[in-house]
């Protein structure tokens, strides 16, 4: 028997010995308050949703629901400490494009992104969409497409996850499209109503004031389907380029929880998503309240990797082999 | 103006009163409190003003974010505390009049200081909105990276040093602010692996360990006879500063008010830079330069007038045009956003009762937090009373756990040990660590302005040239930058 055999049963043995208490811990969980790791500042629109979802769960769990903002290392930490907090069904947390498919193919990371985690369901989708500065050249996808062949167009957006649809619309239509990061949402959207990039790719709620105002032009939604507020705009598919950015977002536990108390939490989310004042309240966020469970989101998030880790690639974002 | 008056009459119910005051009592509380910051606090009562009517809760929440300019103050004159990042400055002047004797004159003339500038900001706010709004939108990447530039060039103001001493100490500020993920292609850089760099080293932490705990270990090292600190007069009125006093405070709060506005209309640098913008004009135009950082009343009185105006000129674009100029102002932002509010252009014909009602509160809130702050002030350097035995370690304590708070974040803590030493190293050897926070501060901001404008040339570099604005800043950073070193080079010549 070699060494590392012995540590594998070492492991198996401490395993079990984990799991027993959990089983007994099911009867009388929640036990106390539940933490929700969210990844990004206080603010941010992830964490505005946690906090409602958080309040909701409370009713439903009888329980205290605490959203803790783990910020920092650029996106790493919130999915780590989750990955690495105790299975006891006390510790949920964020999962999404950040914590599975951009963080842990851009930096090395201490958790496996389809292991360590067994995720509860989608709460929501950010909505995206291309707008450009309202009195500038550029009055439709179109004129973006053609004029993008001509010369090298830019255009603004905070998140590797936003741009996706923006990278695809380059590659089909073969317009010279550059990305340029800025530190926020509405930086972006600020630098294309100054006229200082051409176009801007982002959320919903960070485009619409402008909108409204009339400084930022509206070009074409870039999610599945055309914003409800805006039903005159097109989507990228319609106007004839398959092209979509996703955001979706929603908790998972880490793995190893007792499955009687994944299942209550399981319900509790599913019916948390049926009730009309949260997914109203998530709507004025300008985000979509969609719920998928755990299975369904995370078959969602394997077929956005497929689409975005070439994308990570060309940028130079993707980390190196090691 | 007949708005404004509806405004006042929004505010002026029983129960808006009662929420300003809530706000800027807790801003102050958190204000003085090291590393627990508005964005924490405002974080957690978020929920709670769900349920709260609109107008209630945003001058709530408003309120805490103006009171903490006003809070910051008070660890940063008393035990050299930074409570939060616009009062790094304050440390340099304000704790070495609290050494004199003056603590109490300090903490009056920061929130008289601090009044005047809010008010006047408030002001700017109502009358000036929808036209410096429009400004901020004219700055793109080339604008702020000259203005960034200019920024940097506040280094050879700074020093009481030399020249190169300053200059190796900017380098070393710079460089920490390298550290994190690259501002473009979000590559980890100098981070060695660890993942508590990620993002960084946090200005908090830094900030905290540099002046803080630096300041402790100096303290332990010291003889007790050396240690005495000048007891502050004790009667009621002892905040008030003396005539001398006052009449060298008045050119630099007018002068740091203004600016301090300004800088704080754009986003990113906003309140620190316009603190730090403040320091180095007060110590050019000052007569008597040599005074600086070792107690000098302006040093104090401009730079706490200017973020506090800076405070005020952030709300500008974000009441107008919805942009935020930093994290906290973000996620106002967002509790107006669910509040279904929508800041920006449309707010002034949508939502005027909002509006207004906000800007009214701001000048209620200020009175208030002049009322709250000036009595305490007695209260608060009876501080100093404490024997240094006991002051110590609670000053030690006070670090940590705001360390802690800032993020929750255990790494943080070891940063900030680290950097207390690294803090205490410097100080023995007569550098100037004002200098590492500005360069800190900016330098990431440059090198992002820098690489966004070329992304968007193309690599040409006559994009910082192609806007008035941004050849005007750039005009600037040179002029300063002869400014500064040309005074000096004639002292080393003779």
């Amino acid at each position: 028997m070699n060494r590392r055999s012995v540590l594998k049963g070492g492991t198996a043995l401490a395993a079990m010995t984990v799991a027993a208490p959990a089983i007994a811990q099911s009867s009388k969980w929640p036990a106390r308050e539940i933490s929700l790791i969210n990844p990004n500042a206080p603010g941010a629109s992830t964490d505005l949703t946690a906090r409602i979802i958080a309040q909701a769960l409370e009713k439903r769990l009888n329980a205290t629901v605490i959203v803790k903002n783990v910020v920092g290392g650029a996106g790493a930490l919130g999915p780590t400490t989750l990955a690495q907090s105790a299975p006891d069904g006390h510790t949920m947390g964020l999962v999404a494009i950040s914590s599975h498919i951009a963080v842990p193919n851009m930096m090395n990371v201490a958790y496996e992104p389809w292991k360590a985690f067994d995720i509860i369901g989608q709460v929501a989708a950010l909505r995206y969409g291309i707008g450009a500065k309202a009195d500038g050249p550029i009055k439709s996808i179109e004129d973006l497409v053609n004029q993008g062949k001509q010369k090298q167009l830019t255009y603004s957006s905070n998140n590797v996850t936003n741009v996706v649809a923006m990278f695809q619309l380059a590659k089909l239509s073969g317009a010279k499209l550059r990305w340029v990061v800025f530190p926020g949402g509405v930086e972006s959207v600020t630098a294309a109503i100054g006229g200082h990039v051409d176009a801007v790719i982002q959320t919903v709620t960070e485009m619409r004031p402008q909108i409204e105002a009339g400084k930022l032009r509206f070009l074409a939604s870039a999610a599945e389907a055309r914003w409800p507020d805006y039903p005159d705009v097109k989507t990228l598919r319609e106007l004839g380029y398959n092209a979509v950015s996703n955001g979706p977002f929603g908790y998972a536990f880490p793995t190893g929880v007792d499955p009687a108390i994944k299942e209550r939490m399981d319900k509790a989310l599913a019916d948390v998503m049926k009730d009309e004042s949260v997914t109203s309240q998530i709507t004025k966020l300008g985000i979509q309240a969609i719920y998928r469970d755990g299975k369904e989101y995370g078959a969602l998030l394997k077929k956005i990797e497929e689409e975005l880790v070439p994308i990570l690639k060309e940028t130079g974002m993707a980390k190196k082999p090691a | 103006m007949e708005a404004l008056l509806g405004g006042f009459a929004t505010t002026l119910t029983l129960d808006n009163l009662f929420y300003c005051f809530v706000g800027a009592f807790l801003g102050t509380v958190v204000g003085i409190l090291p590393g627990l910051g508005p964005l924490t606090t405002i974080a957690i009562l978020l929920p709670i003003t769900f349920k709260m009517d609109v107008t209630s809760a945003i001058i709530m929440l408003s309120g805490i974010y103006y009171g903490v300019a006003y809070g910051g103050t008070v660890t940063s004159v008393l035990m050299r505390i930074p409570g939060e990042a616009s009062s790094v400055v304050t440390c340099l002047d304000g704790y070495e009049m609290a050494r004199k004797g003056r603590a109490g004159a300090a903490l009056g003339i920061a929130g008289l200081g601090s009044f005047f500038a809010g008010t006047v900001g408030v002001i700017g706010i109502s009358f000036l909105s929808p036209p410096l709004a429009e400004l901020v939108i004219k700055f793109g990447p080339a604008e702020y990276a000259m203005l960034m530039l200019a920024g940097l060039t506040m280094v050879t103001y700074m020093s009481s040093g030399s020249l190169p001493r300053a200059l190796l100490m900017a380098a070393f500020g710079l460089l920490l602010g390298t550290i994190g993920s690259d501002p473009l292609n979000m590559t980890p850089r100098l981070t060695f692996g660890i993942l508590a760099l990620g993002d960084g080293v946090n200005l908090v932490p830094l900030a905290i360990g540099l002046f803080g705990l630096s300041e402790v270990l100096f303290m332990a090292r010291q003889k007790p006879d050396d240690m005495k600190v000048l007891p502050p007069p004790s009667h009621l009125l002892g905040f008030m500063p003396s005539r001398e006093e006052a009449r060298r405070s008045v050119g630099p709060v007018v002068r740091g008010t203004f600016m301090g506005f300004l800088v704080g209309l754009l986003p990113g640098g906003g309140a620190v830079l316009a603190s730090f913008l403040s320091y180095g004009m007060e110590r050019k135009l000052s007569k008597h330069p040599e005074e600086f950082g070792k107690g000098a009343v302006e040093g104090l009185a401009g730079p706490e007038s200017a973020n506090n105006a800076g405070t005020a000129g952030a709300f500008v674009p974000l009441l107008c045009m919805g942009i935020p100029a930093n994290a906290v102002t973000a996620l106002l932002l967002g509790a107006f956003i669910i509040h279904g509010v929508t800041p920006g252009p449309t707010i002034l014909e949508r939502q005027p009762e909002i509006f207004w009602g906000v800007v009214a509160s701001m000048y209620i809130g200020n009175v208030m937090l002049l009322i709250l702050n000036l009595p305490l002030i007695g209260l608060f350097v009876r501080i100093l009373d404490i024997p240094r035995a006991y002051l110590t370690p609670m000053i030690l304590a006070v670090c940590l756990i705001g360390v802690y708070s800032s993020n929750g974040n255990p790494a943080d803590v070891v940063i900030s040990v680290i950097f207390g030493f690294v803090g205490y190293f410097l100080r023995r050897h007569g550098f100037d660590l004002g200098i590492v926070i500005l360069a800190y501060v900016l330098g990431p901001i440059f090198e992002r302005s820098v690489r966004q404008a070329l992304a968007i040339s193309d690599g040409d570099p006559t994009i910082f040239l192609h806007s008035t604005i941004s050849t005007g800043f750039a005009i600037v950073a040179v002029l300063l930058l002869l400014a500064g070193l040309w005074p000096k080079k004639k002292k080393a010549a003779g």
